[in-house]
């Protein structure tokens, strides 16, 4: 890489550190109803900028803990917070990587997580009914990661993805709705879990996934939209599953997510010069390391999760990510 | 954080902004804590749904009490009031989400109480018109939708909410009126794709309905594309939409037009990659499904350019050189 | 009294520049013969526009401005009755298009004069085909694609000269050596435009005056108005409210005044004498009719018709090399224009299946008349038979949408630029009254009233421009008196071309008051009498932090 500028590791590792430290700012509580995600992007970045331990593991299983929904039998994103499938899946991909997973009550998050199945195939996010193919991707995970997937009706939710796919090759959040980077990688790993990536026009797929590198080095989520950080992982891990990772520019990438890293407080941002937070930190270390970017720990595309956990639990579905470069 | 510029501040501002910030964190908390201890007690009262208020009005992502909201309304308040009551309350609550979504338009929670509460309207207002509170709401809900994608024309949360507010409607709109709907956001700027995209379902929906006339239809629509690709030949909403017009390229009529006519524009433009990258798939097309017709030398001469094109591609679209490198491989080694 | 500056004249330059001044924390009076404010920019309604008019028509005795006045406009001749309601038109003495980017706005932005006055957005440019029907101007994307006229090679070309055009052309190879060509040459040459395109760019996107406009300073214009675009709404233009530039003088004039200015109106002024009076260390003493007091300045800014004497010629005068003398038509309308495209081109819009509730909002969606409000009309030459053949007329038409006239009423101002000898020969009636009657076909046509549309008022006049002594560059001779000179002749440049002359006579006078040891009485972040020597950093002061409202 030369000259070239380098991910700063030790202060976004810091920058990670201090977020849980900003308890008396008004926006730390405005963002409770992200705070378990929060925590799994955050330690997912870490782990994948090898720093896993920068985080306190016993203060972190008590707090998923703690955001356990009793009465619904799911986790919130935060304590005395309802219960919802994204909270949920984030609670138990943090246990995982916690190597925790037996702190929970598998049957009830299973029952919670299958309650929320529509007839048509997809999943609501918790009790009053927003559907959407994220959720339906969340539920895939957590009952893969928790050895429930047989209690799933696969065809069914099979079937949905199928109606939600469109010509141009990828899949919108539900049946009719355009094509968007985020619902293609959920739409493509939800398949790849569920051993049907038949189901996609995979040519075509690559094809416009390809489409999104716009000339500055970034991706955007749709044709004819500002490239944006988050994009580096949704739209990779995606030609990734198809293996065609090849068919973007991955130096001018690395470039574009450099170029958004705030070198004075740690963090990436969406692009250069905005504020920076965890979501997009995560998913810009996230991109880097799938593109081989030297000195990261390998990123199963897939579940979002560091490739050695998803080995472990013999997970590993076949992808194909950048040789990591030294 | 999409879009927040960093903003360097003073010492001094960073601090007075501090002490204001704190006297607002010490409400937020307490609110937050009232909130979730009635909550907790099952408080369905009147104060505590106009807590709510206060606290969406501050934090519309606040999910669960957008939660407590509902639970109050289903528990309390539907059980207790007239369905004139009810469709009043639930009014008042569009109302308010229409306020919250100007300010916030890609908030996932906020269309999806809107949702919810379109859904819980009763019957009425009398016996003898059971829609027409519904109709009322409904139309209202594609007009506010309407505004919503004048202010930003590309916010899939409207084109999805869109999509959901014309399949409910008691009184379905006609296909003709969403189809001249999309034209008219085509025209104000093509490349929005959402609109192209809202096109292909509509017309869709028209042929397997028998409403139109598939032939027609693609003759204007491979007019109107024309048109935009020779007004901006680097916009690739357009090129997208083209490609599911031309679909498997099964009439090879319409195929051989449409690969003369991009000739031509690649002959004033000889620096457009859409143009040399479709007429690559184009021929590709021409060649798998209508060997027969072209004839075993000009098949040779097809597959040239196509190899040609590719070569051309790798440099003017150097960030997919190795897709234009994988497709020459396979056309290369294609059988005919 | 005694003043750091007088301000002579209340045209918009020197209303800009009196507002920065006293912004700046200098005395100001601000001094105006006339009993409006505007100057040569003035809005008027429609008896103040026959009384200005009778004034400079007269020959009786008159002051030494109104003298002045008198050679510079001349020819003036009206038809027709004053419409009831006279007081309910705001006519405009130097009727113009705003771009949304540009020196103006941002001095109205900066000065926080924007929040007096208000602005609508111009509806549409066109250009005059043939009795009844006009030409669109395909200026953007959306326009080119829309058109049905243009043939998809030409779709084409066109683009790409706006995709130039709208880009950093400057060190594009198109424009090497051609930065001085006639423009419509440039574009036949390096883009291989047809007459029709380049007619549409030349004189309806570039507004050039004539064929000899060289390519660079055209390329800079229609770059400028194609950014600005999308700042306000999809045209690129705005018209002001109440008459456009006469109000915007007025609410400088308001913002100087809160800065403490004095104001000095109908006073014509009798002598300006450059001795000292006993009373005062101040270099000018000004007496104005019927004020005992004198006037004490020590730098002048202000309208050359306030300058009797001819020996100026030394002294700095701030104009535009390419302001010429004009020919110009106010007429006074009660049907509207229509700007309808010949039929075998545009279809109007197909039906439109509009959702709207009960109450009918949303209709606005609803207009695909081609009545219009607040738009603009180009004849280039040899449009017209018996029109010129050298220069380009402008028609703007302003309605109630703008306030300027009741409703049901619309202003037409045609303006004809005077570049050739011959034109000057002939009267202003003469020259514009073809252009007139061809406007007037384009008047609709009700059932009941199949008569063409006939003015309910009408107004010819020829305007010289100001004395212009145009100083060479950057070497300005350093004066006490500041002449504000001519500004562009090009209709979307004027406002502009005002704003940049006061910005000019702003820093040559706080120039001169800096050499006499002058300096502004307050600083500039408004703290009270703070002494000593404040240097001016900036035309505007900024404006006191607002916070902006969240929802607590």
């Amino acid at each position: 890489m030369g000259a070239e500028p380098k991910l700063n590791i030790p202060l976004h590792v810091k920058y990670i550190q201090s977020l849980g430290e900003n308890k008396d700012d008004l926006t730390y509580h405005l963002t409770a109803h992200l705070r378990m995600n929060a925590v799994y992007w955050g330690l997912t970045a870490l782990y994948i900028m090898k720093n896993k331990d920068a985080l306190d593991r016993e203060e972190m299983i008590e707090y998923v803990m703690s955001c356990w929904d009793e009465q619904a039998g799911g986790f919130g994103a935060h304590p005395d917070h309802d219960a919802h499938i994204h909270a949920t899946l984030s609670a138990i991909q943090i246990l995982v990587m916690q190597d925790a997973l037996d702190r929970v009550d598998v049957d009830r998050v299973t029952k919670f997580i299958l309650s929320l199945q529509q007839p048509s195939g997809v999943f609501a996010g918790d009790a009053f009914g927003e559907i959407d193919t994220r959720f339906l991707y969340i539920a895939v995970q957590a009952l893969s990661l928790l050895g429930r997937l047989h209690e799933l009706d696969v065809e069914k939710t099979v079937g949905y993805i199928q109606r939600c796919r469109n010509f141009d090759g990828g899949f919108g959040a539900i049946i009719g709705a355009e094509s968007h980077a985020a619902q293609v990688f959920v739409c493509t790993a939800a398949l790849a879990i569920l051993d049907r990536l038949d189901v996609i026009d995979q040519e075509t797929l690559a094809w416009w996934l390809s489409e999104r590198q716009l000339p500055n080095g970034g991706l955007n989520g749709r044709p004819e939209k500002l490239e944006d950080v988050c994009y580096s992982f949704w739209v990779l891990s995606a030609l990734s599953i198809l293996k065609k990772l090849n068919w973007i520019d991955a130096d001018k990438l690395i470039k574009f997510i450099l170029s958004a890293e705030d070198l004075e407080h740690g963090g990436i941002a969406d692009r250069p010069g905005d504020q920076p937070d965890v979501f997009h930190t995560q998913f810009g270390v996230a991109g880097l390391s799938l593109l081989g970017y030297p000195g990261l720990e390998d990123i199963d595309p897939v579940y979002c999760l560091p490739a050695k956990i998803t080995e472990a639990k013999g997970l590993r579905k076949d992808w194909e990510a950048l040789p990591r470069r030294v | 954080m999409h879009g927040v510029k960093r903003i360097r501040y003073s010492r001094e501002a960073l601090e007075a902004k501090q002490q204001r910030d704190k006297a607002k964190l010490q409400e937020y908390l307490a609110l937050t804590e009232e909130i979730i201890s009635r909550k907790k007690n099952g408080d369905y009262s009147h104060e505590a749904f106009d807590l709510t208020t206060r606290m969406l009005r501050v934090n519309p992502e606040f999910y669960t009490v957008w939660n407590y909201r509902k639970t109050i309304l289903v528990k309390e308040f539907f059980l207790k009031s007239t369905p004139h009551q009810i469709n009043d309350v639930l009014s008042g609550d569009l109302d308010m989400t229409t306020a919250f979504l100007k300010q916030h338009p890609k908030i996932y929670a906020i269309w999806n109480h809107r949702r919810w509460c379109l859904e819980q309207v009763p019957e009425g207002p009398t016996e003898a018109d059971p829609n027409g509170w519904k109709m009322a709401n409904w139309k209202k809900e594609l007009y506010v939708v309407e505004k919503m994608l004048d202010v930003d024309a590309r916010n899939f949360h409207a084109w999805n909410y869109r999509r959901y507010v014309l399949a409910s409607m008691p009184v379905h709109r006609s296909e003709q009126s969403e189809l001249d709907y999309t034209t008219r956001k085509i025209e104000a700027n093509f490349s929005n794709f959402s609109a192209w995209h809202q096109r292909s379902k509509v017309l869709t929906t028209l042929w397997e309905t028998g409403k139109a006339n598939p032939a027609q239809n693609r003759e204007e629509e491979l007019e109107l594309v024309r048109n935009a690709m020779y007004t901006d030949p680097f916009d690739q909403s357009v090129w997208i939409y083209h490609r599911w017009l031309i679909g498997e390229g099964s009439d090879a009529t319409i195929l051989q037009a449409e690969i003369s006519s991009i000739q031509e524009l690649l002959d004033e433009q000889p620096d457009s990659k859409w143009c040399m990258e479709s007429l690559v798939h184009y021929k590709q097309l021409l060649l798998r499904n209508h060997s027969a017709i072209i004839g075993a030398e000009d098949r040779q001469v097809v597959k040239t350019s196509c190899l040609d094109l590719l070569l051309q591609l790798q440099h003017v679209d150097s960030e997919r050189k190795n897709r234009y490198g994988d497709l020459a491989v396979r056309i290369r080694d294609m059988d005919i | 009294m005694d003043v750091d500056v007088v301000v002579l004249g209340t045209s918009l330059s020197e209303s800009i520049t009196a507002a920065a001044l006293s912004k700046a924390g200098y005395k100001v009076a601000h001094i105006d013969t006339n009993p409006y404010y505007g100057g040569d920019d003035a809005s008027l309604s429609l008896d103040e526009l026959v009384s200005w008019a009778d004034e400079r028509k007269a020959d009786n005795d008159a002051s030494s401005y109104l003298t002045a006045q008198r050679k510079r406009f001349s020819g003036i001749s009206y038809f027709g009755t004053l419409p009831p309601q006279s007081r309910q038109y705001a006519v405009s003495l130097q009727p113009t298009i705003i771009p949304s980017i540009g020196p103006l706005i941002d001095s109205l932005v900066a000065s926080g004069v924007s929040r007096y006055g208000g602005f609508k957005l111009l509806e549409r440019v066109a250009i005059y085909d043939s009795p009844g029907i006009v030409k669109p101007v395909p200026g953007s994307k959306e326009d080119v694609f829309k058109n049905k006229k243009l043939s998809l090679l030409h779709k084409r070309r066109l683009m790409r000269f706006l995709m130039f055009a709208g880009g950093d052309f400057e060190n594009k190879p198109e424009l090497q050596e051609s930065e001085s060509v006639p423009f419509a040459q440039f574009l036949e040459q390096k883009f291989s435009l047809d007459a029709e395109a380049i007619q549409v760019i030349v004189y309806a996107l570039a507004f050039c005056i004539s064929a000899t406009d060289r390519t660079l300073p055209a390329l800079q214009r229609i770059r400028r108005y194609l950014r600005s675009t999308g700042r306000y709404g999809p045209s690129s233009f705005l018209v002001g409210h109440y008459g456009g530039l006469g109000e915007i003088a007025q609410g400088f004039c308001r913002t100087s005044a809160v800065g403490g200015a004095i104001y000095i109106l109908r006073r014509p002024i009798l002598s300006i004498a450059s001795a000292p009076s006993e009373t005062s260390s101040r270099k000018y003493t000004l007496q104005l009719e019927d004020l005992q007091e004198q006037l004490q300045g020590d730098v002048l800014v202000g309208a050359s018709d306030y300058f009797q004497d001819d020996n100026t010629t030394q002294e700095n005068v701030v104009g535009e090399a390419t302001s010429c003398s004009l020919a110009r038509c106010i007429a006074i309308i009660d049907r509207p224009i229509n700007f309808s495209v010949s039929s075998s081109n545009e279809q109007p819009s197909e039906t439109r299946d509009i959702s709207v509730d009960e109450d009918g909002s949303g209709a606005d969606s609803l207009e695909v008349a081609s009545e219009v409000d607040t738009a603009t009309l180009i004849f280039p030459p040899s449009s017209l038979e018996g029109g010129s053949s050298t220069v380009s007329v402008s028609v703007l038409i302003t309605g109630e949408g703008s306030q300027s006239a009741p409703r049901g009423k619309w202003i037409l101002y045609i303006t004809m630029p005077l570049i050739d000898e011959q034109d000057t020969t002939e009267t202003a009636e003469q020259l514009l009254r073809p252009y007139l009657n061809a406007t007037l076909s384009l008047g609709s046509r009700s059932p009941e009233m199949s008569a063409a549309l006939e003015p309910l008022f009408t107004l010819f006049y020829t305007q010289l421009t100001p004395r212009n002594y145009s100083t060479p560059g950057d070497a300005e001779p350093l004066s006490s008196i500041i002449h504000s000179g001519s500004y562009a002749a090009y209709l979307p440049e004027i406002a502009d071309s005002a704003s940049i002359n006061a910005e000019k006579m702003f820093w040559r006078a706080v120039k001169a008051l800096k050499a006499l040891g002058k300096y502004p009485q307050r600083s500039q972040e408004g703290e009270e009498e703070k002494a000593g020597e404040v240097e001016v950093e900036s035309m505007w002061p900024p404006l006191e932090y607002v916070e902006d409202n969240d929802d607590w």
